[in-house]
């Protein structure tokens, strides 16, 4: 492939991704104007997570899930955020809630797997056998 | 039009990559209590370290050593990772039963280490330890892929490592009160068929240090989980 053919459709590409995620973007935000502040309030949640402000990040998450309920991707992040507080019992509950409306969604999946087996090594043994959110149990929990 | 694929292809995969989630891989520290609350300011007598075989076995000289080797390594992680003041070793002491048990129903036992040591608790533990180092034939079912009819074959077994059962208990020296007990059974299988080494047995055993401090003083667990960026 020549060099400029290249440029051409990375350009392209790019273009497409820029345009894909403004429509997407500007369709949700126009329609509930709540959305947009939970995108933001995830945005400054992860941003205090990475930092590892984690009290702040949980708070941002669950202002998130005050505006846009039932979003388990916002529930994610606050089992992940409880669980980085110490909030073990809850981070339990938040899985199980946010698998109970995505059952299928792999980051609450891989993540409730990990900590299951977290909890049942050090939380309380013998509570956790059943497995609601299914798979197998990861080495690097 | 082989260019033209590439595009559409491109730009399939630019889209696919707007919808899909954007999770990003996060490590976080998770804090555990401890079982027991300590301040950090008692005086912990370790013993005794009890031998008790399985049942219809004698004690061998492995089962010795890896007592003698479980003091050292418990005194050392107690005294190096959960920093609680130890009681110099008594080597006069003389339960009077070699039974766990027997000895968690005698008060009086724990109230003398008390007394003769200044103990505010007392960790004592019984072990077993099982070296499996051996090999032989055994018959197993193979189908063979020539003709699928099953045929039976001898195969080489080789079972090589050590085999843990390890009681722990912590008692209240002044009531003789049982406070935590943790019951460790383990398998650590060896590469190697010769063990001639007893003694380095527990250096590598990560997850019973773990635990065993995990008892005394809080502790950290490293995990990793997948966060949504936005």
């Amino acid at each position: 492939m020549k060099p400029l053919r290249k440029k051409k459709l990375l350009i392209k590409a790019g273009a497409t991704l820029v345009l894909a995620a403004a429509i997407s973007t500007g369709i949700t935000f126009a329609r509930d104007p709540n959305v947009k502040e939970a995108s933001a309030e995830m945005k400054w949640g992860f941003k205090a997570a990475r930092r590892g402000y984690w009290q702040e990040a949980l708070m941002r998450f669950e202002h998130a899930n005050e505006l846009t309920p039932n979003q388990p991707r916002i529930l994610n992040n606050i089992a992940v955020a409880q669980e980085a507080n110490g909030r073990y019992e809850m981070a339990l509950l938040t899985y199980q809630e946010g698998l109970s409306l995505a059952p299928n969604n792999s980051a609450l999946r891989r993540n409730y797997t990990r900590f299951q087996e977290f909890y049942a090594s050090y939380i309380a043994p013998p509570e956790i056998a059943d497995d609601k959110g299914g798979g197998d149990a990861q080495k690097d929990n | 039009m082989r260019r033209r694929t590439i595009e559409l292809l491109a730009i399939l995969v630019a889209i696919a990559a707007v919808c899909s989630a954007g999770t990003r891989e996060v490590r976080i520290e998770l804090h555990l209590d401890p079982e027991l609350p300590l301040e950090g300011t008692e005086n912990v007598f370790v013993g005794p370290i009890l031998i008790e075989p399985r049942e219809g076995e004698s004690v061998q000289s492995v089962d010795m050593t890896a007592a003698k080797e479980f003091e050292i390594f418990l005194r050392k992680i107690l005294r190096r990772d959960a920093q609680l003041h130890l009681i110099p070793k008594r080597d006069d002491l003389r339960p009077p039963s070699n039974n766990l048990a027997a000895l968690l129903q005698d008060a009086d036992f724990w109230k003398t280490i008390r007394e003769e040591n200044g103990a505010d608790y007392v960790v004592a533990a019984s072990i077993d330890v099982k070296v499996l180092d051996r090999a032989g034939y055994t018959t197993e079912e193979y189908v063979s892929p020539q003709d699928g009819k099953t045929y039976f074959r001898q195969v080489m077994v080789e079972e090589t490592g050590f085999s843990y059962d390890i009681l722990l208990v912590v008692v209240e020296a002044e009531t003789g009160k049982l406070l935590h007990r943790e019951q460790i059974t383990d398998f650590q299988p060896k590469s190697e068929r010769k063990l001639e080494e007893y003694t380095d047995m527990f250096t590598d055993l990560y997850t019973l240090q773990n635990r065993l401090v995990g008892i005394f003083v809080p502790r950290a667990v490293q995990v990793k989980r997948a966060l949504y960026a936005d």
